[in-house]
């Protein structure tokens, strides 16, 4: 029985302010009674209460619902909320005095807390972060849902974004991001604190190209390197959510891969939760990879592949279409809203809040002491000591500052007395931001120390990479002629320059580094006056040298295009400002070749107020490193030099300063080989950005009140030049090109991966390991004795690497990866053993040829140390990898829909996968099926589920395989049936099962028979809408008001049928001609003619003229015999039957012009056009369907015959009017149908202009009119 | 006073554009219109009473009371314009607060709010200047709200990715767009 669902607001506002009465949110602490709707009774699970809340939704609220501005529904008592919140390092928002809110806590950053190696660390500090959320979320202004961590491992340190990424080694970046995960949802078992969500998913580590790129890999790399977190987050912290990235991985964008979001991240690692794709993600999907060709087909892609919620408007904008043209079902929208609505009743927004412990946050936790004090708590753990040297004349090291034997600081460096908090960074309060001369100020008074500080800003941090976006330039002349080029069509340029447009909207020529250029040939220079550059300045600007000839010809025209001059920017996202500047013209004759040259600004002088400040001191500490104009979202870094001036200002200060302390508070990686060897740097101290108490901590490191023990995330490369192109996703060396991190890298570095020195010293001694056989299937311990045998208390980070030394060489395995750590904090002189417990399912490597973990057989070797190069000592173990026995670990079952009638049935399909991550074949496996509430939805042995009655039910697949027995499960709501129980016409029974269009054929008549209808359901409302006359149609409407779904039942009275051979001079009186051209119709010679016009019936072209057509309200065969003039032509001539409610519901089948659609089978290039044979049927001005068969030669006359029974109309032809093949069939609810006949010219599509390869022979000009002839029409009435 | 002034002009201008607004039915509205927005055969207007209404035809309106439909869920608005761009329907006024209320529809019958954070520097902020009016930018397939303080706020598919586009020094008085999206 088809159903039409026909969104109604009318009755739907006011039926449902009626509802809203009693589907009112549940006040607080008010119990759950038999009138309490599913979706908020707390007796049902999460899923049942989101599928019954998705299945009381109109299409409308349903659309709304899929973007991230998800809207109120105020008749379910649903409240608006935004999926899109961020809480990186703290909450991404600032004061709203107005609810009594301080600007949130902004804790250090990823990687700083990376740099830690303690997800203990990071889970207070998420758990904190939480808080905060909590406190904001009760105040209406922000949701639960945070797009936080990034868990991308740090493949390239020029990466934009390195700032948010807690370390290179996937087994780091997991362990400390499932800190994070834990910390943010809490410990509850029923409710999520704030719910989490990982991304990029996955291989986003390049900005410049992120919206067009694609990282290509093998799956060794994929599998083991990018993927390795999300495997850990999902598997074991049950990671609820995951966001789709902007990129294409081997092609095919992630966010319309069912590959990647549904096979992988759920059905293979079990993920149970929601996806959102990246903010314009999903439109990224048809504008930026040209993936798909329109918004409905994106929209189509994300949905089926399994993102449920677009960042953007794409989905907001085009799920409606989408679903009306066919390209998803209800189902696919409800999927999505299911799982949208499944994580927000999870942070229980939905139930009593004295049942939820995590609504009880008042305003004031936002920024609280205890706040400010875990920040700075935190700061004070993530600092990096990488350098700590006698300075010349001294008797100790730099570092501790000996607070009594030191009487002069200076503090020098542009981030001296500044607060640089990162990426994604919330606003706190001015109050609680404190820069280190702040904090050393502070610092001294408290401890009433005799020290003077002096404060010597300088230095600059001004980017030298990234410089500008150029879009165009224009060169004017005195006559006022001005030519206009396209900067990014450049004839050549220097190595990197790229083109792109990002989140902007202009192409522009980006990457431009230090010394870049473009070049243009074939320039008219002759009486060129100016020239006018459209650019945009992201940073901080650069200078543009307009040469001739060569990158150091003729300089005929500089202009300087930066901040520090004025110039006013646009920024990542902007557009592009022209700028101008006078051209010296040196009388060029005939066209020349024209440079840009693009130059960062000079580095300014160390202002020598600076040198004198360092010089007069005991300790000159620089403060120096990055900030958001070196390298972030949209932008990567081109270079990993400090930015600015700032290395000049290091070698500066410590030409004339033997105790010149570094403090650098970078995104990552910076090149330090200019600095870190001079003699007179006598210590170098790293941090990430490490939040707003960053200046409070920093004095208590440097005076060693904490002793800094935090080891480096990644590597630090000696040059940006050892690193493989930015858009090589590859890690493994080959043909001259490095390998990436510390897995596969092999020069020389400046710090290796978790290096980190301390104030006092460690030995390690007793290396111990639980096991010296191991299978997958076993779990040790390593164990280690460390002892600081220095004069500080402190804490070390004991590492483990693992190796495979008997791993075939062929397979190039990594040449170390880590596989355990622990920090630990030990007093002066004492031994701590330290344990740290391994996995050894962990240990696997990825087999390419059988798509599945696999263990390598031989010695596993365990290095333990202090960073991946000092090792202290080593444990071995001899893996039998062999006996590795996958099991099965996830199983995934569903049915395809969410919520279903009374009725219908769905199977249950059901995927299980394995500890080796490949899927076992469920064919083989036992699987049992139940349902919770079989009175609702049964299901039997097979899966086969079957709606009974309205109410949710939830069916479980118990799957078990070599014994062990996993399930998965899956919710449904079933609705009641939008059926007639009765139907009566002058009071007898016509119903008859799944018809939903009845013919009855009476003599014509002023007065109708009169149809009444019960409907199955008595919760449904039924309306009958009599027909007027005869010939005339009743409309029968069963209407669920709770969903405004409905369904149609039409009663169609007709006449009998005139055929009719056109043998008179004129049309017969059961004739009517719509929009009729008495010139180009006329019945002669025994036939009728029609002379095809411009104009057709087809979407939006309702302009054919002379459709010829009677009565026909009922089920008939209607049959004509047809000739035309000329075959068929352009634009898409076409004549023959039509069965006509209006022009937008009717169904024709006609001999047109040849079909190029697509899987046609297509005649040689030149042959001569033979025409074709379609139906083609339309339901509310929406192609339903094209069926089209271009005809092996020209028809000089063919048979074309529609029959009608109900909704469905199957269409035949002949060409010699004895043998019929069918063309095809549709259904269509028509009311008050006519037929006959129609001839006319079409109109041109794009289609059309889309010619296949190889046919470039085909005329595509407009064919001349052509005369159909219809030799009779025939109409014979079905039943009575 | 110059608001009061633009908004009457407007009201008054399109009164005369629509034939049989008042007289052959017309909208069932309390308030009076400060906004309309029309698009092939749809019609779209917003009243000083929070009202939105909507005709295909010019002769049958559908009238939707924001305030009253959504009174507990958004705050109270008052609008001050309504756009069309064929895909969606914008809606934009303030809060009774003064900050500025966004909300977009495909059918006009659910209103989703619309977040106006944008970006500096790596920074977010929120728009506080009060929107006057909006235009279509269909070539870029984006709206443009024109504000208080002469700000030109611009709104993509994304609505992560909001710019302040430039400030001017006078409020802009019209802004519109004739490039057709291809």
């Amino acid at each position: 029985m088809k159903k039409r669902s026909v969104l109604r607001a009318g009755v739907a506002i006011s039926a449902a302010l009626a509802l809203a009465a009693s589907v009112a949110f549940v006040p607080a602490d008010k119990k759950v009674t038999k009138t309490t709707p599913i979706y908020l009774n707390t007796n049902y699970s999460f899923e049942e209460r989101a599928v019954d809340l998705v299945s009381r939704l109109t299409l409308e609220e349903k659309e709304s619902l899929l973007g991230n501005n998800m809207a109120a529904v105020p008749r379910l008592g649903v409240k608006q909320y935004n999926v899109w919140s961020e809480a990186l390092h703290g909450v991404l928002s600032g004061a709203n005095p107005s609810v009594g809110l301080q600007g949130p806590t902004s804790f250090p950053g990823s990687v700083a807390l990376g740099s830690s190696w303690d997800p203990e660390l990071l889970e207070l500090e998420a758990s904190v972060i939480a808080d905060e959320a909590r406190a904001i979320f009760q105040t209406g202004t922000k949701g639960l849902t945070f797009w936080s961590p990034v868990v991308e491992p740090i493949r390239d340190p020029r990466w934009g974004r390195t700032g948010e990424s807690y370390g290179e080694d996937p087994f780091l970046a997991a362990t400390m991001s499932s800190g994070f995960v834990r910390g943010l949802m809490g410990p509850d078992e029923t409710y999520m604190k704030a719910v989490p969500t990982a991304k990029h998913y996955f291989a986003n580590n390049s900005e410049f190209d992120r919206h067009v790129s694609s990282s290509n890999m093998d799956s060794r790399d994929m599998r083991e390197f990018y993927l390795y977190p999300y495997k850990e987050l999902i598997e074991n912290d049950n990671l609820p959510s995951i966001m789709s990235s902007y990129n294409a991985v081997n092609h095919v964008p992630t966010s319309a891969s069912e590959l990647y979001l549904d096979t992988i991240a759920r059905r293979t690692y079990g993920m149970k939760g929601y996806v959102t794709g990246d903010c314009a993600a999903i439109e990224d999907i048809y504008t930026g990879h040209y993936y798909v060709e329109t918004a409905e087909e994106a929209t189509a892609a994300g949905l089926k592949a399994g993102v449920d919620s677009d960042c953007g408007s794409v989905y907001q904008r085009f799920a409606i279409s989408a679903l009306e043209k066919g390209l998803i079902t209800m189902a696919d929208i409800d999927r999505a809203l299911v799982n949208m609505f499944t994580v927000r009743m999870r942070t229980g927004e939905f139930d009593p809040q004295s049942m939820v412990p995590y609504t009880k946050y008042p305003a004031s936790v936002v920024n609280s002491e205890r706040s400010q004090a875990i920040a700075e708590e935190v700061a004070t753990r993530t600092p990096v000591l990488l350098k700590n040297t006698v300075p010349a004349g001294f008797a100790n090291k730099a570092l501790p500052l000996d607070a009594a034997a030191i009487k002069s600081i200076a503090l020098i460096g542009p981030q001296a007395d500044d607060v640089e908090l990162g990426p994604y960074s919330g606003r706190p309060e001015e109050s609680s931001k404190t820069t280190p001369y702040q904090g050393f100020t502070k610092y001294i008074a408290d401890k009433g120390l005799d020290i003077d500080l002096t404060l010597a800003s300088g230095g600059s941090t001004k980017s030298k990479s990234n410089l500008l976006y150029v879009a165009y330039f224009e060169l004017s002349k005195p006559d006022g002629t001005v030519t206009r080029q396209d900067a990014t069509q450049y004839s050549f340029s220097s190595e990197g320059i790229t083109v792109g447009s990002g989140m902007g909207d202009e192409e522009q020529v980006r990457s431009i580094d230090d010394g870049s250029w473009t070049a243009y040939e074939n320039i008219d220079l002759v009486n060129v006056e100016q020239i006018t550059i459209g650019l945009n300045i992201p940073t901080e600007g650069g200078i543009v040298e307009v040469r001739v000839g060569s990158p150091e010809g003729n300089l005929i025209s500089t202009i300087e295009a930066t901040k520090a001059s004025g110039k006013r920017v646009g920024g990542v996202y902007g557009a592009s400002m022209p700028l101008e500047a006078k051209v010296n013209k040196l009388g060029y004759n005939g066209p020349q070749t024209l440079y840009l040259v693009y130059k960062a600004p000079e580095d300014e002088e160390i202002d020598p107020a600076v040198i004198k400040a360092a010089k007069e001191s005991d300790v000159a500490i620089v403060f120096v490193g990055t900030d958001e104009n070196t390298a972030t979202e949209e932008a990567d870094r081109l270079t990993l030099l400090l930015p600015g001036n700032q290395v000049k200002l290091i070698k500066a200060v410590a030409e004339v300063n033997k105790n010149t302390v570094v403090v650098m508070q970078t995104l990552g990686c910076v090149e330090v080989e200019e600095f870190k060897d001079l003699a007179n740097v006598s210590a170098i101290l790293w941090t990430g950005y490490n939040g707003q108490a960053q200046g409070a901590a920093i004095p208590k490191v440097l005076f060693g009140d904490v002793t800094p023990g935090g080891k480096l995330n990644a590597t630090w490369y000696k040059s940006v030049n050892d690193l493989p192109a930015i858009t090589d996703y590859t890690l493994r060396a080959n043909d001259g090109k490095n390998g990436r991190t510390l897995w596969y890298f092999t020069k020389p570095v400046s710090y290796e991966f978790g290096y980190g020195i301390s104030y006092t010293t460690f030995e390690y001694s007793n290396f111990e390991i639980s096991k010296s056989a191991i299978t997958p299937d076993d779990k040790i311990t390593i164990s280690v004795d460390v002892t600081n045998t220095g004069s500080y208390d402190g804490d070390e980070v004991v590492q483990i690497y693992m190796t495979t030394p008997d791993s075939p060489a062929s397979l190039q395995r990594p040449f170390k990866r880590l596989k355990g750590f622990q920090r630990v904090t030990i007093p002066v002189g004492q031994t701590k053993t330290v344990d740290i417990d391994i996995d050894c399912a962990d240990l696997w490597f990825w087999d390419m040829d059988k798509d599945c973990i696999t263990y390598d057989s031989g010695r596993y070797v365990f290095e333990v140390g202090s960073s991946s190069k000092d090792i202290r000592g080593t444990v071995t173990a001899t893996m039998n990898g062999k006996s590795f026995k996958p099991e099965l670990k996830v199983v995934v079952a569903d049915c395809g829909v969410s919520v279903m009638r009374a009725g219908q049935t769905a199977q249950t399909k059901v995927t299980g996968s394995l500890t080796d991550d490949s899927f076992t074949d469920i064919t083989k496996a036992k699987v049992r099926y139940i349902s919770s509430n079989p009175n609702v939805a049964s299901v039997d042995a097979n899966g086969l589920v079957t709606a009974k009655s309205m109410g949710v039910a939830t069916i479980t697949a118990k799957v078990t395989v070599d014994g062990k027995t996993v399930s998965g499960s899956y919710a449904i709501k079933v609705n009641p049936e939008l059926a007639l129980a009765t139907l009566t016409v002058d009071g007898k029974s016509i119903l008859k099962s799944g018809m939903n269009q009845y013919s009855i054929v009476r003599k014509a008549s002023a007065k109708a028979p009169v149809v009444k209808a019960t409907a199955k359901d008595s919760k449904l409302e039924v309306v009958v809408k009599q027909a007027d006359e005869v010939p005339g149609t009743a409309i029968v409407k069963v209407i669920d008001n709770v969903t405004c779904d409905e369904s149609e039942y039409a009663v169609c009275f007709g006449v009998k049928g005139v055929s009719d051979d056109f043998n008179g001079a004129a049309l017969g009186k059961a004739w009517n001609v719509v929009r009729k051209n008495a010139s180009a119709l006329s019945v002669k010679n025994g036939a009728l003619n029609i002379t095809t016009a411009k104009g057709d019936l087809t979407l939006a072209n309702n302009n054919a003229e002379n459709l010829v057509l009677q009565s026909a309200n009922s089920d008939w065969t209607i049959e004509t015999k047809l000739s035309t003039s000329a075959t068929p032509g352009n634009p898409g001539q076409n004549a023959g039957l039509v069965a006509y409610e209006d022009d937008d519901n009717f169904v024709k089948l006609v001999y047109a012009n040849m079909s190029f659609g697509r899987g046609m089978r297509m005649p040689e290039a030149g042959a001569p056009a033979t025409g074709s044979v379609q139906l083609v049927a339309e339901d509310n001005g929406n192609n339903k369907t094209t069926v089209a068969v271009n005809l092996e030669s020209a028809a000089d006359v063919i048979y074309l015959r529609l029959v009608k029974k109900g909704v469905n109309y199957t269409a035949s032809y002949s060409l010699d009017g004895k043998t019929y093949t069918k063309l095809g069939e549709t259904e269509v609810l028509l009311k008050d149908i006519l037929a006959g006949v129609m001839a006319t010219d079409g109109v041109r599509n794009a289609a059309a202009m889309r010619m296949p390869r190889g046919m470039t022979g085909m005329n595509m000009e407009d064919a001349a009119s052509i005369t159909a002839s219809f030799d009779s029409f025939k109409i014979t009435n079905s039943l009575k | 006073m110059k608001r009061l002034l633009r908004i009457a002009v407007i009201s008054l201008a399109m009164s005369f554009s629509w034939s049989g607004f008042a007289a052959d039915g017309g909208p069932d509205i309390k308030g009076k219109v400060v906004c309309t927005a029309s698009l092939d055969k749809m019609k779209y207007l917003v009243t000083d009473a929070g009202e939105i209404a909507s005709t295909r035809d010019g002769i049958t309106w559908k009238t939707f009371d924001f305030n009253e439909n959504y009174a507990g869920y958004y705050g109270h608005v008052d609008f001050s314009c309504i756009c069309m761009s064929g895909l969606n329907i914008l809606a934009a006024g303030t809060y009774e607060d003064g900050r500025p209320a966004v909300f977009v529809s495909t059918r006009g019958t659910v209103w989703s709010e619309r977040s106006l954070t944008y970006k500096i520097n790596g920074q977010t902020y929120e728009l506080e200047a009060a929107p006057l009016g909006a235009a279509y930018d269909a070539s870029l397939d984006r709206y443009v709200l024109e504000c208080t303080d002469g700000i030109y706020f611009v709104l993509p598919n994304c609505s992560h990715c909001n710019q302040i586009g430039f400030q001017m020094t006078e409020d802009i008085s019209r802004l519109s767009f004739n490039r057709k999206r291809e």
